[in-house]
């Protein structure tokens, strides 16, 4: 009797070995999450194979995805849910959720990693909740269908783009109150400042520009950059996901339809190079080291792997149906 | 009165689909639930007159786009005018390339097997096999559009005599008095029901058959990729 205890608990312990195996090179590993809108799933690519480790189950219609600033938390945007989840980035389990307002579809969390501000794409509002305690911190009015969230490096600043109003709104985010409205092209979609807080830039996709903004003088448009790719109709063109390396040499823009991510000098404001990625280009990531650019791609239902040195695509990983968001944590 | 031509030919992928609604009709075939199909029928006719575009005959969320640009899938050389089928192996491989039916991962083995023995022109021929490839099926797709145009155009005459149908059933019933008049009466709404079927089963489909149209240009995709891949 005792020998079959002994037994069962010994095979207890060499089967939570093997668990144990399976997940240790996980952590090991630099890890993108990809969130598949389609699929109501997030893909975990091995960043070192460049293969999928996992697929996870989410919410409905995964969208907008971030991490805690150390990598161990990963937050989704479950839209068709109305919440936030909350997973471990090395075991990619959920943990929690939190409260998010309707139809969640992208966040921005504070550089400190608290709080998680979060656009509601249906009732017209930004809602800041505590990461720690799910507790709503406040809820922000702001224009028709807000939609995408950039916060400025000192955490001063929380910009939110609104489809239907063409505006930039800029919140205090000490009073979290509107101080500007920017109005930029039409439907705009992603705010994203650089490193030092010295630029913001905004995409707007139907208008098929970004604007590039200068916080430091009275939230003027510097510059509206366009697009043009021989043989691609202007239609096609849609910028969305905009990434800065921290340097701040260097944008990337997502153009959606056109398949392509355009490379920007950041000083003159021109565009130096088109890279052809997948299909309805979307959101951008970087590596943390900054050696690889990601790229979800909605439509040929894969990540492009880009290298950010040479500026060449240099390999495609499928993943699930309509990738939307993705994040790389080390 | 709008008259459905029954000769109109189906596009191929909603011919399967017509095969569900002959047996759900048998089984709806009781006054009861054709009764309730009827009543139905009140729901579906306005969806129906919605479903019909303002502008047009194109029934899709997805916007119209007449036909693919190459460089939406290809940064390679230029293929405007190539004549692709003048290489005898590449018009031999494109047909293959672009049917539906080769999975993408086999033809991904015919473009590396053609690249292989390409030779020295590898690149050029590439570019042809890459320009046959996107003639097929941007010639393909064209002709889905006007399918899709023709499946829309056949459901708004659909919606019309279905109408029309409901309306001269109402009148037959209350004017039946006669044994031959009710058996009239009951030929008019097994009609009915057989059009109200077709056409919410049609309606539903729309959305896959607005899938076509994409899937064919990530097939355009996949293919251009992998050819480029190839070169060096």
């Amino acid at each position: 009797m005792t020998r079959r205890i002994l037994l069962s608990a010994s095979l207890a312990a060499a089967a939570g070995l093997m668990v144990m195996g399976e997940t240790l090179p996980a952590q090991a590993q630099m890890r993108a999450f990809v969130t598949n809108e389609r699929d109501h799933t997030m893909s975990v690519v091995d960043m070192d194979a460049l293969k999928v480790l996992e697929t996870i189950k989410t919410g409905r219609r995964p969208r907008g995805v971030t991490a805690s600033p150390d990598g161990k938390l990963i937050y989704v945007a479950a839209s068709d849910d109305n919440r936030v989840e909350v997973y471990d980035s090395k075991t990619f389990k959920m943990l929690k959720t939190l409260r998010s307002g309707p139809d969640p579809e992208l966040f921005v969390l504070a550089p400190s990693g608290n709080p998680l501000y979060i656009a509601n794409e249906d009732d017209n509002m930004v809602t800041a909740v505590n990461v720690e305690n799910n507790e709503l911190v406040a809820e922000i009015p702001v224009g028709v269908e807000p939609e995408g969230m950039g916060v400025s490096p000192d955490g001063k600043y929380l910009v939110n783009t609104s489809e239907t109003t063409n505006m930039a709104h800029v919140i205090d985010t000490t009073t979290n109150e509107v101080i500007e409205n920017i109005l930029v092209d039409s439907r705009p979609r992603v705010a994203q400042f650089n490193h030092d807080g010295t630029q913001l830039w905004v995409s707007a996709e139907v208008g098929g520009t970004v604007a590039v903004i200068d916080p430091k003088d009275k939230w003027k448009i510097v510059k509206k950059i366009s697009f043009e790719i021989p043989g691609v109709n202007k239609d096609a063109i849609q910028p969305v996901g905009i990434r800065i390396t921290k340097d701040g040499s260097k944008a990337f823009v997502a153009l959606g339809p056109a398949n392509r991510v355009a490379i920007v000098d950041t000083k003159t404001l021109a565009v130096e190079k088109y890279l052809l990625v997948g299909q309805r280009v979307w959101q951008l990531a970087f590596t943390p080291d900054e050696k690889l650019l990601l790229s979800t791609n909605g439509n040929s239902n894969d990540v492009s792997i880009i290298d950010v040195a040479s500026e060449k695509v240099t390999k495609s990983v499928a993943v699930g149906r309509s990738p939307w968001g993705v994040v790389v944590v080390p | 009165m709008t008259r459905m031509n029954a000769r109109e030919t189906p596009m191929p992928s909603t011919r399967t689909r017509f095969a569900r609604p002959l047996s759900l009709l048998e089984r709806t075939a009781t006054p009861l639930r054709a009764g309730l199909a009827a009543a139905l029928l009140l729901a579906i006719v306005p969806a129906a007159e919605a479903a019909a575009p303002a502008g047009g005959l194109w029934p899709c969320i997805q916007p119209r786009v007449d036909s693919l640009a190459a460089a939406q899938m290809w940064d390679g050389p230029p293929i405007d005018g190539l004549a692709w089928r003048d290489d005898a192996a590449v018009a031999d491989l494109v047909p293959v390339l672009a049917a539906r039916r080769t999975p993408i991962e086999e033809a991904g083995t015919k473009i590396e097997e053609f690249a292989k023995q390409a030779g020295a022109n590898k690149d050029a021929r590439l570019t042809l096999l890459f320009a046959g490839v996107f003639d097929q099926i941007n010639g393909l797709r064209a002709r889905i559009l006007t399918g899709i145009e023709r499946y829309s155009k056949h459901q708004i005459g659909l919606s019309d005599r279905i109408r029309a149908e409901s309306l001269d059933l109402a009148k037959l019933k209350k004017a039946a008095t006669t044994d031959a008049d009710k058996t009239k009466a009951a030929d008019a709404e097994k009609q009915l029901l057989w059009d109200t079927r077709i056409y919410d089963t049609r309606a539903q489909a729309v959305t896959a058959v607005c899938e076509s149209p994409v899937i064919l240009e990530q097939r355009a995709f996949a293919l251009a990729r992998a050819i480029r891949a190839q070169m060096d």
